[in-house]
């Protein structure tokens, strides 16, 4: 669905990912794992063409998009939940969600998803005459995903949705990411909580210093001596 | 002693002025709050706005309350090509260079002016120009409260236009998270595009709705510019309900001001508000809300 | 941090704003062309039958349009001294103007003024139309021994700081107080309209505030009582607030100066606010008087006093005349100042002829003993005549009434060209 071939990005002169060759097949849940400063995020955003590569290709679904503008990106498919959420802090919960929905097909199923968005998340429809900005840090979350899907991804990527999250709430979130990847989406995550996810992918890749070090199953990574050592703590 | 007549008339006076200085901060707070620069060149399509007013009722014998439509067409077309072909490049850069920008481009359309009509004053002589009628013993001048009347509700116009429809919508969020608004298809260079048009094209009107009863000439903008920043600040920067109510706060202190002071104080009056926001209030007004 | 920036480089900019809006201002709205550049003369020094006379003016900057019509009125009168022989006494020399640009400067006047006597040899300086420039430039006239005749800048002081080589032909600023207190006082006195109550209404700049002064000196001297006293910012969006408080002190007669874009705004507020004094409003300044006013407020200036030393619509021989010329040359009339300046270039040619001599000395003392009485410069003045400190001691103002929608001179008795109405009727009235 999603193939990336020899990526290069660099902010500046720094290089922040180097020959990065990855790939992401169509129903998978992809987990990339990494320190931080790996350059996940940095990958996310090359996808979502908020960042745009020095070198390499990215194509998706037969069409190259590295040098396409986000909203073109976003038309093809392709959502990201980024990291820090980046809502619309003076804009209501439902302002939001509409918001998500901005690309002209997503436009026209737009109350049909709203309606499966407030099934996901029903705290969101007690909300949603709110400022997203008054929110607590999981119900934001709740709005930065159900946002993301208001676009009807075929891709969906999460970066650390988990992060600052009371434990209750991780859970929470993480089970709903299940229960999308479930329903028939394609899905990256990025999450601290490396074992958990490599747990639950189909696939990982590990990235170290904006290079991919290691690649599998999620099982066969859980395994692997550098894996324990480094991200799992053992 | 300031009898109560003049204090009245004086205050009402500063109300409908205060309404065209509030359309013309509007377009400008919304310019900042898109797209965090501060125009400076406002003032002078402010100027643009009269001089197609003056144009289309000296060539072609329109009205000037018909020119509203066309002056914010020609303008939000103007403002749009300005933004594209010059803001947008520098929009990643320097705040510095976007400053000189739109400096710059406040001194090519004042020069243009002056080569294209002369430097020489002009009025637009309307058969309403003059008309006035009397409200007790207070004078109301009717273009005045047309202009007014005309600024309030395009003002509204504009901020239903922001909250409600899908392009104001999409131009609110790309103004509060801008990545966001990317992350989610939202085209914001178009986004910044139409802003800084409308912005611009607020400006013009408010040069339209001068036309009947002011002075025309390519440096007019200037004193209005001024008195629009002391608003977009006052009524904290970005804030579109703010800089309505900061036009209608200037316009009535100067008013008032000028009467009980000295008129040559008005501006003053208007940098001592300026200054005490800036001391107590940084954020202005409405710091913190939108 | 961003918004701090931009915060702080507003509030830099409102501070100068503030600052420079009285001095920058004043002409802003009058002409704003810099882009035309006179080709100076240059040159022709070899020829010994040429004088040469500097003369100064701002041609670049927000006054480069008046500096440019000043240089006209020198040309047009130098074109006519040499076509009529040049200077006799001196074998015939045909004049020629060396025009510099002060950029409005003070410390650029006086750079070229130097340049002018030292490398181009002129014998004599005119100019500068601003007087901030002709201040400093008189000195370093004074210090070479170089006369300078000053036709088109008003400022008191230019001649009251002893100097021999500085004469003054045109008005000083004091004179608009006198004279217009003078005419409101003798009109009063023929028709029993006498205006006691006087408002005085200005611009918040040096010249403003310098007009206002010749008015409080010299009004109370007159028999008026100063019932209110204004001042209004420059540039200014509104004169309502300057027009109520002149209404709230009830005047007689108000004595308004402006530049053109506050003269119009003055006219129109009046009528919007459907105030109008007792008996009338006597305008004063480059506003009222510069043709685009009247084309500004139409009917609206109809029975509006002008306070000028010159209009096109005047009783006095050769004034018509003078005018067509300029007017069939340039294709404008002849006002701000380019009357007095094409007068004292004449000036400058009769002492040039009774010197016999282009010694600065000798010219000084043909100029201080000028007393003209006939020919082309009486268009502008009876009788020229400097006094011990340089002024010339006829310059005054006359006024004009708008009637039929031009200015048309009524006072005094001996150039008018119609007869003043007075009292001028309220809006209702008329
Ligand atoms: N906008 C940026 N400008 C400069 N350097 C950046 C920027 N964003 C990230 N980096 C750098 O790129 C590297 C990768 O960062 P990032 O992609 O955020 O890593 P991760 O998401 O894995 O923590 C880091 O060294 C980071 O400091
Ligand atoms: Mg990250």
């Amino acid at each position: 669905m999603l193939k990336i071939q020899k990526l290069e990005v660099s902010y500046g002169g720094m290089v922040a990912l180097r020959d990065v060759s990855i790939q992401v097949n169509e129903g998978e849940l992809l987990a990339i794992v990494g320190s931080n400063g790996a350059g996940k995020t940095t990958l996310l955003n090359t996808i979502s063409g908020l960042v745009k590569p020095a070198k390499g290709t990215i194509e998706f679904m037969g069409n190259r998009i590295e040098r396409l503008e986000p909203p073109a990106i976003v038309r093809q498919g392709i959502v990201q939940v980024p990291e820090g959420r980046k809502l619309f802090p003076r804009m209501t919960v439902l302002e939001n969600l509409e918001m998500g929905a901005y690309g002209p097909q997503a436009a026209d199923k737009l109350s049909e998803t709203l309606d499966m968005v407030f099934e996901l998340f029903p705290k969101l429809k007690e909300r949603r005459k709110q400022l997203a900005g008054t929110l607590s840090g999981g119900e934001q979350q709740m709005v930065a995903i159900g946002r993301a899907l208001m676009s009807r991804p075929k891709l969906l990527m999460l970066d650390e949705p988990t992060l600052g999250l009371a434990p209750k709430m991780k859970d929470l979130v993480l089970k709903t990411v299940l229960n999308i990847h479930k329903k028939g989406t394609t899905v990256v995550l990025i999450e601290q909580n490396v074992a958990y996810s490599l747990n639950i992918c189909t696939r990982a890749y590990v990235l170290e210093n904006g290079s991919i070090v290691l690649e599998g199953q999620g099982r066969d990574l859980l395994g692997n001596e550098h894996v324990k050592k480094a991200y799992l703590g053992l | 002693m300031i009898t109560a007549q003049i204090f009245w008339q004086s205050f009402i006076n500063g109300i409908l002025m205060g309404g065209i200085y509030a359309l013309v901060a509007v377009g400008l707070t919304l310019i900042y709050g898109v797209m965090n620069i501060m125009n400076f060149a406002h003032g002078e399509f402010l100027m643009l706005g009269m001089y197609i007013s003056y144009w289309a009722f000296t060539l072609l014998g329109i009205d000037p309350y018909l020119s509203v439509v066309i002056a914010f067409l020609i303008l939000f077309l103007i403002g749009t090509l300005i933004e594209k072909t010059m803001i947008e490049p520098v929009l990643k850069g320097q705040p510095l260079n976007q400053l000189l920008l739109t400096i710059g481009i406040s001194l090519f359309l004042s020069n243009m002016a002056v080569f294209l009509w002369s430097s020489d004053n002009r009025s637009l002589q309307t058969t309403y120009s003059n008309t006035s009628f009397n409200l007790g013993n207070i004078v109301l001048h009717e273009p005045r409260l047309v202009a007014f009347l005309f600024a309030v509700v395009i003002s509204i116009v504009l901020y239903i236009f922001l909250q409600k429809t899908k392009i104001g919508k999409g131009i609110r969020a790309a103004s509060q998270h801008k990545e966001g608004a990317l992350l989610v298809g939202i085209d914001v260079k178009k986004s910044y595009m139409i802003a800084f048009g409308i912005g611009v094209a607020c400006a013009g009107i408010a040069g339209v709705l001068l036309s009947p009863f002011f002075y025309i000439n390519p440096t007019v903008g200037a004193a209005f510019s001024f008195t629009a920043y002391v608003i977009v600040v006052l009524g904290t920067m970005g804030n579109f309900v703010g800089a309505l109510i900061g036009g209608l706060i200037i316009g009535i202190a100067e008013a008032i001001g000028g009467i009980v002071f000295m008129p040559s104080l008005k501006q003053v009056i208007s940098f001592g508000i300026f200054i005490l926001v800036l001391l107590f209030k940084p954020t202005g007004l409405f710091g913190g809300q939108q | 941090m961003r918004k701090k920036w931009i915060l702080a480089v507003l509030t830099i900019l409102l501070v100068v704003v503030l600052v420079t809006a009285s001095g920058c201002g004043q002409k802003s709205s009058e002409s704003q062309d810099a882009s035309k550049k006179i080709s100076q003369s240059q040159g022709a020094g070899k020829d010994t039958n040429v004088i040469k006379i500097g003369a100064i003016y701002p041609l670049s900057g927000p006054t480069a349009q008046d500096g440019e019509n000043q240089r006209k009125a020198h040309e047009l009168a130098v074109e006519e001294i040499n076509k009529a022989g040049g200077i006799k006494s001196l074998g015939g020399a045909k004049l020629q103007f060396v025009y510099a640009d002060s950029q409005s400067k003070p410390e650029v006047g006086i750079a070229e003024a130097e340049r002018l006597i030292n490398q181009e040899k002129v014998v004599a300086l005119m100019g500068t139309y601003e007087s901030h420039v002709a201040m400093s430039v008189s000195e370093i006239a004074e210090r070479y021994g170089i006369p300078i005749i000053i036709p088109n800048a008003l400022a008191d002081k230019l001649t009251e700081r002893g100097l021999k080589y500085t004469f003054k032909t045109v008005i000083k600023t004091s004179d608009f107080g006198r004279d217009t207190g003078k005419f409101v006082r003798e009109i009063g006195e023929k028709t029993g309209k006498v205006a006691k109550r006087a408002a005085i209404l200005y611009g918040d700049f040096f010249f403003g505030h310098e007009v206002a002064e010749g008015w409080i000196k010299q009004l109370p001297q007159m028999g008026f009582e100063i019932v209110a006293n204004v001042a209004y910012p420059v540039p200014a969006t509104n004169m309502q607030e300057a027009l109520l408080k002149v209404k709230q002190a009830n005047p007689d007669v108000l004595f308004v100066l402006g530049n053109i874009s506050e003269a119009v705004l003055t006219i129109k507020q009046l009528k919007e606010l459907n105030y109008w004094p007792t008996y009338g409003v006597v305008g004063v300044g480059g506003g009222f008087s510069n043709p685009v006013f009247l084309q500004n407020t139409g009917q609206l200036a109809e029975g509006l006093f002008i306070a000028n030393d010159w209009f096109p619509e005047i009783n006095r021989a050769g004034s018509k005349e003078v005018n067509k010329k300029f007017k069939d040359k340039y294709g404008i009339d002849m006002t701000g100042n380019a009357n007095t300046t094409y007068a004292a270039t004449w000036v400058l040619a009769d002492a040039l002829e009774r010197a016999g001599s282009t010694d600065g000395n000798k010219l000084r003392e043909a100029l201080a003993n000028t007393d003209i009485t006939s020919g082309p410069a009486t268009f502008m003045y009876d009788r020229i005549k400097f006094d011990e400190t340089g002024q010339n001691i006829s310059a005054q103002n006359v006024i004009a009434q708008v009637q039929g929608g031009k200015p048309m001179v009524v006072w005094p008795d001996k150039y008018k060209i119609a007869d003043p109405k007075w009292p001028v009727p309220g809006w209702d009235k008329r």
